[in-house]
């Protein structure tokens, strides 16, 4: 009927349309800090992501205000532009932390992307709808806010665990190739600027740690919320299968890495599969297969 | 138990025992479920065979009825990998507790001192004070640090241990006991628990309830009645904001409990949850419609209600007929007035108004277009109220006994892995020896996990008792 109260272009997507631009400026500036090195830029690129990650908190923050003034009064976390936004910013609030404790700007280079590209998929994504919108009841739950929370920062720290993965795999193999050649060349190029194999291998591990046990009350307060709205804890959902699919991944992972001689490359290979187990089980099951979990 | 380690153990239960307490089998067996798990994704379950004949044809039904994928979670094989990881989970727990336990029972307190410098951690050196100043001041930097330690005096030299997060030693089992204990309690759901669901219409009442597999029912020992039901929106947008069913509860023709369920909100009787699950409408055709009937000469709005093809006096001589009623009018071929849908998104009435009898006029009446038509010939004005259509409310209905053990076992996996990730059993162990007038001191430490910050730890600690230790020199 044309008469929607939906509200368009509020102030907290324009906001996220301009953190985007933000982030992508970051990028830039930690990839181009992996050459270079300086202090300044390394400053430059943290304070960029910092002056991001604010404005990003203040978009959320508007977004639950408006919500609220528009007498639905919802947490932000109801659908799939809201779920990619909390995701993007899980990712710079776990890279922040991250980098203030190893005081290494270099991870920054292939974390940060992430941030960017969720948060850039909320505007190039098919048929995401950046309206505010009230609750259909299956989502008035407290259950829920517990279970977005656990889940996305869950899925940010396996992102980091990917990406100190993927750094691992081109450091141990261009460190291969040079042992090879017989130390040729002195410089390899960024390659000798990423951290030591033994820091990739302990932010993978730790970020596995924090994701899985994360991931684990993800599940546990999704069960509870089935439970409540349901009548079910567990009814073999494809988004329940995919999530329990993922933490079968990441618990062979913590049980290889448990064994001596599985570090490194093969642990690094197993966080990548479960990295993409996550991908598939947040836009995957949505985009693919249809089931209970059709919001985000 | 014997310990099986190393496969050193060869007689065929201890091969057995070293088979199923094998990390290899863990992984094996988590790889192969994740795997697995894919196809009930991929694949439709529970469906109807002729879902997949259309999919996949005869010959591939064929197939996915031998491999039991229409309903794999619950075929044989996937229960056996779950067994199976049950099986090797309380194995290993078995075989390393004994182990677990024993840091716990019996920690490694005095080990003799050429076990002390075979830790990773150490440090050794001269000081100039007495044992007893020397210890003394040990002591006082434990304090310091906020270690709690114990003492001993061993023959002319001084000994210390110390231990914090010895409960991490246990976490593993903790972590696995858990998952036993969920799977436990969905066993126990799945077999005296069941699932299912009930339609009752407005004013009706129902002990039967559909199990899921639409074959089978359970009665209840009571009835449940819907009083009424009804979805209320946002206002302003046809979103449903609550879907509300008040329920009364019948033992035997008494009314035990009434109680308004919402989703989210379900009903709990007797161990049997009633849930909000869906609803509709049985007929429009015996609803009720109400209006306000304002007369044009000027007077006062006055509401009436009438059914679906009945009438209703407005006037001593005037009457009014609900010829048809649309809840979601649309026109069809040939401007054909009809309904899209059972829901009320765009209410339409037809009415016709006689006057003793003869014929006045008809008038259309639309919720949301108020001003659209007024026929001229008809000396009132409608304006359209509600419209009450008979409803049926759809429950979901469970029992399930095994939920609190699922939930306990939740509470124990949370528990387990913040024990196992997020403590670390670090020890420290302090040897004071005397050496003349002076003495020497060895401290040594361990941990078993995050061993970078126990080293820094371990390292400003060492620099602290140094620095106690040696102040009398200079």
């Amino acid at each position: 009927m044309g008469e929607a109260a939906v509200v368009h272009a509020t102030l907290d997507t324009k906001l996220v349309s301009y953190v985007i631009f933000v982030y992508l400026a970051a990028v830039v500036f930690y990839i181009s800090y992996l050459p270079y090195r300086t202090k300044t830029l390394g400053r430059i690129a943290t304070g960029t992501l910092l002056l991001g990650f604010v404005v990003h908190t203040a978009a959320i923050i508007a977004r639950a205000v408006i919500s609220y003034k528009l007498g639905w009064g919802h947490a932000p976390f109801t659908n799939l532009y809201e779920s990619m936004v909390f995701f993007s910013w899980s990712i710079a609030l776990l890279y922040l932390i991250l980098e203030w404790k190893y005081k290494n700007k270099v991870i920054g280079a292939f974390v940060v992307p992430w941030a960017f590209l969720a948060l850039a998929y909320t505007s190039i994504g098919p048929g995401i709808r950046t309206e505010v919108e009230p609750l259909i009841p299956a989502l008035q739950s407290n259950w829920l806010i517990a279970h977005v929370i656990t889940c996305f920062l869950g899925y940010a720290a396996f992102a980091i665990s990917f990406g100190a993965s993927v750094m691992y795999l081109i450091k141990a193999r261009k460190g291969e190739k040079k042992t090879e050649k017989g130390k040729k060349r002195e410089k390899e190029g960024f390659v000798d600027y990423l951290p030591d194999l033994k820091v990739l291998d302990e932010i993978n591990y730790k970020s596995v740690i924090i994701g899985f046990a994360l991931l684990t009350l993800g599940i546990i307060t999704g069960s509870a919320w089935a439970n409540y709205a349901w009548g079910s804890y567990w009814s073999w959902d494809p988004k329940e299968t995919w999530s329990l699919i993922t933490w079968f991944i990441y618990a062979a992972f913590l049980h290889a890495r448990y064994t001596r001689g599985w570090q490194g490359k093969r642990t690094a290979y197993i966080s990548i599969v479960g990295f993409a187990a996550v991908i598939f089980t947040y836009l995957g099951v949505n985009l693919i297969i249809s089931g209970l979990h059709s919001y985000a | 138990m014997k310990r099986t380690n190393n496969g050193k153990d060869r007689s065929f239960v201890g091969r057995l025992v070293g088979f199923f307490s094998s990390l290899k089998l863990t992984i094996f067996l988590l790889i192969l479920l994740a795997v697995t798990s894919i196809a009930g994704t991929v694949i439709q379950q529970q469906a109807p065979p002729q879902d997949y004949i259309k999919e996949y044809g005869e010959s591939g039904y064929r197939i996915i009825k031998a491999l039991m994928l229409n309903d794999m979670y619950h075929s044989w094989w996937f229960l056996a990998l779950l067994g199976l990881l049950i099986i090797n989970i309380v194995v290993c727990s078995l075989d390393k507790l004994p182990r677990s336990w024993r840091f716990l029972t019996h920690p490694d307190k005095w080990p003799d001192k050429s076990r002390l410098n075979q830790y990773a951690q150490k440090a050794k050196w001269k000081s100039p004070l007495g044992v007893s100043a020397a210890s003394t001041a040990v002591k006082e930097v434990f304090r310091e640090h906020g270690i709690s330690y114990e003492e001993k005096e061993d023959g002319g030299s001084f000994r210390l241990f110390a231990q914090k997060g010895q409960i991490n030693r246990i976490g593993v089992t903790v972590t696995h006991l858990s998952v036993i204990t969920i799977v436990l309690g969905g066993i126990i759901g799945g077999i005296w628990g069941f699932q299912g669901n009930m339609t009752i219409i407005e004013g009706h009442s129902s002990s039967n309830v559909i199990l899921r597999d639409m074959q089978h029912r359970v009665v209840l020992p009571f009835s449940v009645r819907c009083d009424s039901f009804e979805v209320n929106y946002y206002p302003g947008t046809g979103m449903p904001k609550e879907y509300k069913s008040v329920l009364s509860i019948v033992e035997g023709n008494r009314t035990v409990l009434t109680r308004a369920i919402r989703v989210n909100h379900p009903l709990i009787y007797k161990g049997i949850r009633f849930y909000q699950a869906s609803y509709g409408t049985i007929s429009n055709e015996r609803g009720v419609l109400t209006l306000a009937v304002t007369p044009k000469a000027g007077g006062e709005p006055k509401e009436v209600s009438v059914p679906v093809g009945g009438e209703v006096k407005i006037d001593n001589n005037t009457t009014l007929k609900l010829v048809g009623f649309y809840p979601d009018l649309v026109l069809g071929e040939n401007n054909q007035p009809m309904s899209r849908s059972d829901e009320l998104r765009n209410p339409a009435a037809l009415l016709e108004i006689r006057r003793n009898g003869e014929f006045l006029g008809r008038s259309w009446v639309f919720a949301f277009h108020p001003n659209i038509h007024s026929n001229p010939d008809i000396p009132y004005s409608f304006r359209y109220v509600r419209f009450k259509g008979l409803q049926y409310t759809g429950l979901q209905i469970s029992r399930d006994p095994g939920v609190g053990i699922v939930w306990t076992g939740c509470i124990l996996m949370i528990l387990g892995l913040i024990i196992t990730f997020f403590i670390s059993h670090r020890r420290w162990w302090v040897l004071v020896e005397p050496l003349k007038e002076r003495s020497e001191i060895i401290v040594a430490g361990s941990t078993n996990r995050n061993r970078a910050a126990f080293e820094s730890s371990f390292d400003e600690l060492v620099t602290a008792l140094k620095e106690r230790t040696t102040k009398g020199e200079r």
